[in-house]
């Protein structure tokens, strides 16, 4: 049964769907239904246990860290998603235009893609927010720049298959504009390509907002973010090993669903 | 020769792409260096008399070749905030950040490729479905995470090293390494989960050629035909990989400092962005940019030594 279950390659699938619903499910919760204020200070329930109250207890400040997990991963989800908007935006124009068009363009900026692309996003991401200062909206935009460089280059590896096929011929043929065959003919045709990738960088983006709140640049305190909360709960791992268990189980399951689903849906 | 000829000429035009595009950034966005050098209540004079001085009225490319020219020669600027020549700041902790990224390769190395043949070898075995959902899950893991999982593991549980405690590799080398294994640790093991993935797939896919059936049809037994003939060629794809890898290392390492407080380049690039120290934050991007460029380049030239193939019209 179980050897059946494995053989099922849909498993990726289900079970990446499973979670991101859980996540989603979770994340909900956090904006309709939150069960404490996330930046209530309590003296008297500094570390308090895991209880019915507090299901995952009470941190250094006696906050809630149900509440601020979930809103630590409503903020982590948002700049993840920012980051994939404007790499997504910014990767399909660039590469969709180097692709298609090629010449002299192409060169130009593929050189510059090139250059952006030799540093790694981390280092990208804190070149322009030592320019741009920290925050989250630094953040977002800092990360959806590092990640443009490698849309592109899978978008315009993608048009450039596109553009010598039969229906992109055909369309030109037909007298369809260079705009129209590139969004409404090639686009739909390499999505499935993207949709992978865009999980990647998904993936990627959630990584490195938890990596950059976890070096105390993004998101400000005292609102909630995962990174942050780890880096604090580092010091009293010992003591209370429940307040660095849960934000980083939150990160882990975010990385683990859309990995899985990106998986499942470039096998195809 | 003439492919690695090549291969020098666009790195050395990236490189200074690179450093331009670091340079015009910073010179650009960062405000005014004159002010940021003596403070906001030097007198406009001051300001004019030091603008000459560093030959700050010049045209951006003048400035730019100038800012080349001295890094080259290990002169790197003056930290704002500490007041010492940038050079002397970050030459010591250039080797920290190295042989932690150099470590956490080596570990990589050691561990995903023994496992990735294994996996690929007993496809579908007990032991391949139980590496992989193990795989999968620790893939998820993020590096400053597993860094703090580790330092419970193995500092305060096993009591296998004192976290928080470094050790320099100027005073006791052996415990600097000791002390280094686990951050590097904590940076490899993404790296390790990819890449076991990446090998299974690209020896199960190498197996599918024609001449893995021509080597079995002359007789040869199945590990024959896998060291002798698939291996080579499902390691191609994998070394483009590690050479991406040991870059992300190098990145890598800047947040895993933080976990195990090892001064390093990372330590130095975080304060120095917190103060504003422009020069500092300017040299170690452009170090760290560097070394990727100089990884990628001798992955390229590796690759063709490997893989003949690719030398004539690349």
């Amino acid at each position: 049964m179980i050897k059946k279950l494995f053989k099922n390659k849909n498993l990726n699938l289900i079970i990446g769907t499973v979670i991101v619903a859980i996540m989603v499910l979770f994340m909900l919760v956090g904006i309709f239904a939150i069960p404490y204020e996330s930046t209530d200070i309590s003296a008297s329930l500094k570390f308090a246990p895991m209880s019915l109250e507090h299901p995952f207890g009470c941190d250094n400040f006696g906050r809630d860290i149900l509440s601020r997990v979930m809103e630590g991963t409503i903020a982590t989800f948002k700049v993840a998603l920012g980051t994939v908007i404007i790499g997504t935006f910014f990767g399909i124009i660039i590469g969709g235009v180097t692709g298609y068009f090629g010449g002299i363009i192409d060169e130009v900026l593929m050189r510059v893609i090139d250059a952006v692309f030799a540093f790694p996003s981390i280092l990208l991401a804190l070149l322009f927010i030592s320019i741009l200062g920290s925050g989250t909206y630094q953040v977002t935009i800092a990360l959806g720049i590092a990640f443009v460089p490698s849309f592109s280059r899978i978008v315009r590896a993608e048009f450039l298959k596109a553009k010598n096929m039969d229906y992109v011929r055909m369309a030109r043929l037909m007298g369809a504009s260079n705009i129209r065959i590139m969004f409404v003919h090639i686009l739909p045709n390499i999505y499935p390509v993207l949709i992978s990738s865009i999980m990647i960088g998904f993936n990627n983006a959630v990584l490195a907002e938890a990596s950059m709140s976890y070096l105390g640049i993004g998101v400000q305190p005292p609102e909630p973010s995962l990174g942050r909360m780890l880096s604090e709960a580092q010091t009293y791992i010992f003591k209370v090993p429940n307040y660095a268990l849960f934000p980083g189980i939150a990160v882990i399951l975010l990385i683990l669903g859309f990995s899985l689903l990106g998986d499942a849906l470039g096998e195809k | 020769m003439k492919y690695v000829l090549k291969k020098l000429v666009t790195m050395i035009i990236t490189v200074v792409l690179v450093t331009f595009f670091v340079f015009l950034a910073f010179n650009l966005i960062s405000g005014d260096p004159a002010t940021s050098a003596l403070g906001t209540e030097a007198t406009p004079e001051r300001l004019a008399a030091y603008r000459t001085q560093m030959g700050l009225d010049d045209p951006v490319v003048v400035q730019y070749l100038r800012w080349g020219g001295n890094f080259l020669t290990g002169d790197m600027g003056t930290s704002y905030s500490y007041r010492m020549s940038v050079s002397s700041m970050i030459s010591e902790k250039i080797p920290v950040t190295l042989i932690m990224a150099v470590m956490s390769f080596l570990i990589m190395i050691v561990v995903a490729i023994p496992i990735g043949i294994y996996t690929a070898e007993h496809k579908d075995g007990v032991l391949d479905r139980i590496i992989t959902v193990i795989n999968q899950v620790v893939m998820a893991i993020p590096p400053f995470f597993s860094g703090i999982l580790i330092t419970l593991l193995f500092g305060q549980i096993f009591k296998l090293f004192t976290p928080g405690k470094y050790i320099s590799y100027q005073d006791d080398f052996g415990g600097f390494l000791g002390y280094m294994f686990f951050p590097a640790l904590a940076i490899a093991l993404p790296k390790i989960t990819m890449a076991v993935k990446l090998l299974r797939t690209s020896v199960l896919k190498e197996v599918k050629n024609d001449y893995v059936r021509t080597a079995y049809s002359k007789g040869n037994s199945s590990r024959q035909v896998l060291y002798g003939h698939v291996l080579k060629n499902a390691f191609l794809p994998v070394i483009t990989f590690l050479g991406m890898c040991l870059t992300d290392m190098i990145a890598g390492s800047i947040i895993v400092e933080q976990v195990f407080s090892v001064p390093g380049l990372g330590r130095i690039l975080l304060t120095s962005i917190s103060n504003r120290d422009y020069p500092v934050v300017m040299a170690i991007i452009v170090i760290i940019a560097c070394l990727v460029l100089l990884v990628n380049m001798l992955v390229d030239v590796l690759y063709g030594f490997i893989d003949p193939r690719i030398t004539p019209d690349d």
